[in-house]
């Protein structure tokens, strides 16, 4: 029995890590753009690559660590007038991936934060029955919707503590960057 | 897919959560401005009731000392937040304190409890005034689901959270659920219940009554009737359905 039990456990372990993890696409960079300044009649790519004296101060200025080489920064222009930036960040959690974006106007106050895509990994509820239940008769073609395909969970609190912490990062990056 | 029956999701972290909004039965630009309505109505339940913010309207009348009561001290307060108030006195009244939004002494308020709940229903209202037939608020689990289609939710077990409890599905209804709860009349942990889930005809009810019945128990069946709720009740072992 014990051999079986053995010999099973790897087999489980890939069906686990076959399931795709819940994943939510909200929306698009572009898409995010264009509602974070509307009245933008262009975005111009201002991208940061950081040196190391760059990744200091920025973990100075704003508390946070830095864990990514550069920032995805664009500025908001209407008729060569600069409107704002636009910049894309994302965070990683104890259980959660999250890319978002942050609107900061000409003053460098944050305008607009938009959840762009948040991958949860839901760990040991992956391997639950029921959860599985719900991918049963889907194949890789129906593309998972989790809007429509997975269910809704209530009693999953969640903090948006690793956002608001990413957030002071990207204040710290426009004052030392951007202004 | 035809521009008539589009679908839009979106997500904000508000409210120390996640908050997601989905609508459909319009086209994506109605949607669009519907949701930006829907999370406008969200940031204004925020800023007016946060308690972690300090410019909070809450907070003002918190350094003001005069939240306590509820009633007498709307003057000048937004109108949501009297309503919140007046609604966190007439919870703890029904629930014989087992829900109180005051919190030590100098007549502190902390709204949190209800006010997640509150700002679903307001985010719902502003996408019904939009003109969206169908959507979901859902605030870190505390959502409202409205429209003629229903929806699948799943609520997690809290003494096993890889399992799931049940799965409900949700027409025009809200659901909230918390974790262990501390009884505000001992100030001590209700070792006894280990989380409740309420589904009520608007999310700010749904969300107090998790309190009231993560301290009653099955006590808490007289308020779940007087507001049109039901509820598990999650003990460890054992899962009671409350319900009229």
């Amino acid at each position: 029995m014990s051999d079986r039990l053995d010999w099973l456990l790897p087999a489980v372990a890939s069906l686990v890590i076959s399931v795709p993890a819940h994943a939510t696409q909200y929306m698009s960079v572009e898409q995010a753009q264009r509602l974070s300044f509307p009245e933008a009649t262009r975005f111009v790519e201002a991208h940061i690559v950081f040196t190391p004296a760059n990744v200091t101060a920025i973990e100075q200025r704003s508390g946070q660590k830095v864990r990514t080489r550069g920032e995805q920064v664009w500025r908001a222009e209407a008729n060569g007038r600069l409107l704002g930036f636009f910049v894309v960040d994302y965070v990683i959690g104890k259980h959660e991936a999250i890319d978002y974006s942050v609107a900061l106007g000409s003053d460098g106050r944050v305008k607009r934060v938009e959840i762009l895509e948040y991958r949860e990994s839901y760990g040991s509820e992956i391997a639950n029955r029921d959860w599985l239940a719900q991918f049963i008769g889907k194949s890789g073609d129906d593309g998972l919707k989790p809007a429509s395909d997975i269910r809704i969970i209530s009693g999953a609190t969640l903090s948006s503590r690793h956002v608001t912490e990413g957030i002071k990062r990207v204040l710290a990056i426009h004052d030392l960057f951007l202004r | 897919m035809t521009s008539s029956c589009d679908n839009v999701r979106r997500a904000r972290p508000l409210l120390g959560t996640y908050v997601e909004v989905a609508a459909s039965g319009a086209n994506q630009v109605r949607l669009h401005a519907a949701i930006d309505r829907a999370f406008a109505a969200i940031e204004t339940v925020h800023n007016l009731m946060s308690f972690q913010d300090p410019g909070s309207e809450l907070n003002r009348l918190n350094r003001e000392g005069g939240g306590r009561e509820g009633a007498g001290i709307t003057a000048g307060l937004h109108p949501w937040t009297a309503l919140v108030l007046a609604a966190a006195a007439e919870f703890r009244e029904r629930s014989q304190g087992a829900f109180d939004a005051a919190i030590g002494e100098r007549g502190r308020v902390d709204l949190s409890g209800i006010a997640k709940g509150f700002a679903v229903d307001r985010a719902v209202e502003a996408l019904r005034a939009a003109g969206v037939g169908q959507g979901i608020v859902n605030a870190g689990g505390d959502l409202a689901v409205f429209g003629d289609d229903g929806r699948q939710v799943a609520v997690r077990d809290p003494t096993d959270r890889s399992r799931f409890a049940a799965t409900l599905t949700l027409r025009n209804e809200a659901l909230a659920s918390s974790g262990r709860a501390i009884d505000p009349r001992t100030g001590r942990l209700v070792a006894a219940i280990a989380g409740a889930s309420v589904g009520a005809p608007s999310c700010m009810i749904a969300d107090a009554l998790t309190k009231v019945v993560g301290v009653m128990g099955e006590a808490a069946l007289p308020v779940l009737q007087h507001y049109g709720a039901s509820a598990m009740l999650f003990r460890p072992g054992s899962t009671v359905r409350l319900a009229a």
